[in-house]
């Protein structure tokens, strides 16, 4: 009796609160919104802690020890008032509504989760990793008994619900399940997992399974930052059905869930990191850009113990930036995320730059391709304990909206590579397999580095050729540099000091132009900034792609619409940079001198010395060329009785023209074989297939 | 002489009918037809299908010259209204933004008693959103999600009533500091 008192007088204190609290404005702000409810079709009410606090600040403390029987009196507060003013809704809803706490105060890291919380109300803040198919829960079921009728009603205790034993009108035990009065809810079970950036060096990071109900089902995603708030559960582990152990299992009861850098709750406003800006940071960050050398200060803050590769360095604060992801009006998109590919020598800091990159980029994600899978890198279906089938997020779903940096993108085998070709292009991340088929967003901008075929670059050689890697992938990249390790005396001399100035005193040698901390939260607002293309740079834009399409009247391809995407991006991208809100002409100079820049060594056909596209999708020009004089002297040598035709004749044919020498015209034959073009018919004489 | 909410209305309402008039139609051609008047060429033959403004068809379909073939505006409006019929007390069907529109001009191609059968089922239709539109413009602004289901007229309807209750509730309860 006294508990039911005790409840009904909480529950009347927690009825005055929200009938009685006015916001700045001085609107009834809880009243106000369990009035809209009927109108949101909502279930839930969201109460700001902070205001809770400052209404009674000895019952917002009792949340945190007590929080069954506060949110229990919350509900019930919450319906009378509803029961009032809507009682039809009110009706219909009774068992569904429920209090969420916003904002709440009493935060843990996953890391501190512990005995000591069980049963208390905690926020946690970390990194959804997985979650479950949607199920449906019964908090209650009704069982009838097939002798008098009645319904036994058996109660959801944690996650389980016991049968009754006999009917407690007749005792007759054959009782059967009545759907009609049983209520159901859903659920979902989510992972929640460390952050990457609050993980300890040398830890495995810590998760907490947590189990989501009603309207809170699918409000997070794998790949999500969320803060939850929720009470923590034990539950028993089991060896088997019959024998349980006396070692628990910690496992969260989610109650509200907020957007990591979002308002509360909303998923719309869920922005790009937890990562904080305050006004002062505002303030900095718009002073810094201000500056007329703003530019270059932020290409020298990236990385600065690696000393030179400014063109690179430039590119990857462009690729963290990216640029505008435009929706068409028949729902299609245009991928504002740009990818940049890094091909070099050994020991030139590719790997350095890359985890720089993942570093201050924001959900910024370093991996290594030798010890990634396709599952680990987009998604993977697993069953969980319980039975249910899983969705687990791999690298560029973690990363959407944000940064993956592969290194060692040529040792990743294939098959695992492969995945990554939708991600490229698309942005999105497809999974059918184990019953569930899903489409996730993985809108992230790829920063990979790969070691050429022998060891060191061949300059002799094009990039197809030194880099074994598909075609299709290379041709996804809207970036591609060339880091060669060539010796030059004064750069050496240059190089060597800086290295040996970071050994001799770390902080001077390397101290960036831009605080490391203060260059994060730039990128971050400068990836909010949504800058629109002036004509000018559209006019740039457009003659030099007019102009580098007529570089040869053959036929040469220099650039395709695709490049012309990467430039307007790359423009783009700039401005955001700049935090300006038109791209201007010289944002698209800089782009053209960008792609220019990797035109001149990725995009170089070595046997030409031109710029020549067709390199990067496998045949240049001047290879196409060959082959079609190769089989056009070998037709004329064959005649129209397709006679055969002696090699050394053709050989020395090939070599008249002036565009084989001995060596070529011999490759040039043996691949005709092995294409299956020509036939050796006899010893020394060939015929066409 | 009408108030300035009636003249709104009619704006709104004028320029949605302009929106259904111009909307393609597919029409088959009873008989050959060769017409080439501004901006309208016609060069079809007996039984040829083709997409023409609705206007266009209503005019070729008086003169007997082709058959419309709309979607099936009798199914449309039964299905509407049924699905009123079988929402929630607080729960408003969703009904596209022109379906007065559309039904006034069903209305006027339908002969006496049909016409009267589904004015009929219109009051209660209409007499239902009304109740629902009342309560819930009382207690909220037009959110996106109810805007969706309401037609344009309606949409004015839940402005005024929500402006209204708004007023009333600040002139009947005095904010004090």
């Amino acid at each position: 009796m006294t508990e039911q008192q005790t409840s009904a007088s909480l529950a009347n204190e927690l009825e005055r609160f929200l009938r009685g609290f006015k916001d700045n404005l001085g609107n009834y702000k809880y009243f106000e919104r369990i009035n809209h409810m009927m109108a949101l079709g909502s279930t839930s009410v969201v109460i700001d802690y902070i205001d809770f606090d400052t209404f009674t600040p000895d019952l917002a403390k009792e949340i945190t020890h007590r929080p069954d029987d506060m949110l229990e009196a919350f509900n019930s507060a919450v319906l009378t008032i509803l029961n009032e003013i809507h009682p039809d809704y009110a009706e219909e809803i009774i068992d569904r509504v429920k209090v969420r706490i916003s904002n709440y105060s009493v935060q843990r890291t996953l890391r501190d989760i512990n005995a000591e919380v069980i049963d208390k109300l905690i926020g946690v803040w970390g990194m959804v990793v997985r979650s479950s198919e949607v199920k449906p829960l019964a908090k209650r079921i009704g069982y009838r008994c097939m002798n008098c009728q009645t319904i036994n009603e058996a109660q959801l205790k944690g996650l389980l619900l016991k049968k009754p034993i006999k009917c407690i009108n007749c005792a007759e035990k054959e009782l059967e399940m009545d759907p009609e009065n049983s209520i159901f809810t859903d659920f979902q079970l989510v992972r929640l997992q460390e952050l990457p950036e609050d993980l300890p060096a040398g830890q495995l990071p810590h998760y907490v399974e947590v189990t989501v109900m009603g309207d809170l089902v699918d409000q997070c995603r794998p790949g999500d930052r969320i803060m939850l708030t929720g009470i923590v559960r034990i539950e028993q582990e089991q060896i088997s059905p019959q024998i349980r152990t006396s070692l628990f299992r910690l496992r969260m009861e989610g109650n509200n869930i907020e957007y990591l850098g979002g308002g509360t709750g909303n998923k719309d406003s869920r922005t790009i990191e937890r990562l904080t800006i305050r006004s002062e940071d505002e303030r900095q960050i718009i002073s810094v850009s201000s500056k007329p050398d703003a530019y270059d200060k932020l290409i020298a803050s990236f990385a600065p113990h690696v000393y030179g590769h400014e063109v690179i360095k430039e590119s990857i604060l462009l690729l963290i930036v990216g640029s505008l992801t435009k929706k068409l009006g028949d729902g299609s998109t245009r991928r504002g995320d740009m990818n940049v590919f890094l091909v070099g020598d050994p020991g030139t800091a590719k790997s350095e730059m890359l985890k720089f990159a993942a570093k201050i980029a924001p959900r910024g994600l370093y991996t290594s391709g030798r010890g990634s899978t396709a599952a680990g890198l987009t998604a993977a279906v697993i069953r969980d304990k319980s039975g249910i089938m899983m969705l687990e997020a791999g690298a560029v779903v973690l990363g959407d909206q944000g940064l993956v940096c592969i290194d060692e993108f040529d040792k990743m085998r294939p098959e695992d590579r492969s995945a990554l070709h939708e991600v490229m292009e698309q942005q999105t991340c497809s999974v059918a397999k184990g019953g569930i088929v899903a489409t996730l967003n993985a809108r992230t901008s790829i920063l990979s580095a790969a070691n050429p075929m022998y060891g060191k670059y061949d300059p002799f050689k094009n990039i197809t050729e030194n880099v074994n890697l598909p075609i299709p992938l290379l041709t996804r990249f809207d970036l591609i540099f060339v880091v060669r390790d060539t010796p030059e005396r004064e750069k050496d001399s240059r190089v060597a000091s800086h290295i040996l100035e970071i050994h001799r005193d770390t902080n001077r040698a390397a101290q960036p132009a831009i605080d490391t901390e203060l260059l994060s939260k730039y990128l971050a607002y400068a990836k909010q900034i949504e800058p629109s293309l002036s004509n000018e740079a559209m006019d740039i834009i457009k003659d030099y792609y007019m102009k580098m399409r007529n570089v040869e009247a053959e036929g040469m391809i220099t650039v395709t619409p695709r490049q012309l995407e990467g430039l307007v991006r790359l423009a783009t991208a700039r401005a955001r940079l700049l935090l300006k809100d038109r791209v201007e002409a010289d944002d698209a100079e800089r782009a053209i001198y960008l792609v220019q820049r990797m035109l001149e060594t990725a995009g170089m056909d070595v046997n030409t010395g031109k710029v020549d596209l067709g390199v990067l999708h496998g045949k240049p020009h001047s290879e196409v060329s060959k082959l079609k004089l190769f089989i056009e002297i070998f037709n004329a040598l064959a005649g129209e009785d397709k006679n055969d035709v002696s090699e050394r004749n053709f050989i020395d044919e090939l070599i008249n023209t002036g565009k084989f020498t001995e060596d070529d015209a011999k490759t040039y034959l043996r691949k005709a074989m092995q294409n299956g073009q020509i036939f050796e018919r006899k010893a020394g004489f060939y015929a066409k297939a | 002489m009408p108030n300035s909410n009636e003249k709104r209305l009619t704006r709104i309402q004028d320029s949605y009918t302009l929106g259904y008039l111009v909307e393609d139609v597919k029409v088959q051609y009873k008989n050959a037809l060769d017409v080439s008047l501004d901006e309208i060429v016609i060069d079809s033959k007996e039984g040829d299908i083709s997409s023409v403004p609705r206007w266009l068809a209503q005019k070729l379909s008086e003169s007997g010259i082709v058959t419309i073939q709309d979607k099936d505006v009798a199914a449309y409006v039964s299905r509407t209204l049924n699905l009123e019929r079988i929402a929630r007390a607080h729960d408003l069907s969703g009904i596209n933004a022109d379906f007065y529109i559309r039904v006034n001009d069903y209305l006027s191609s339908l002969d006496g008693r049909d016409r009267e059968r589904i004015i009929v089922s219109l009051n209660s239709f209409v007499v239902s959103r009304i109740e629902k539109i009342v309560k819930l413009a009382a207690t909220s602004t037009l959110t996106p999600a109810i805007r969706d289901k309401l037609s344009v007229e309606e949409r004015e309807l839940y402005d005024l009533i929500h402006e209204s209750t708004a007023a009333f509730k600040k002139r009947v309860i005095r904010k004090f500091d």
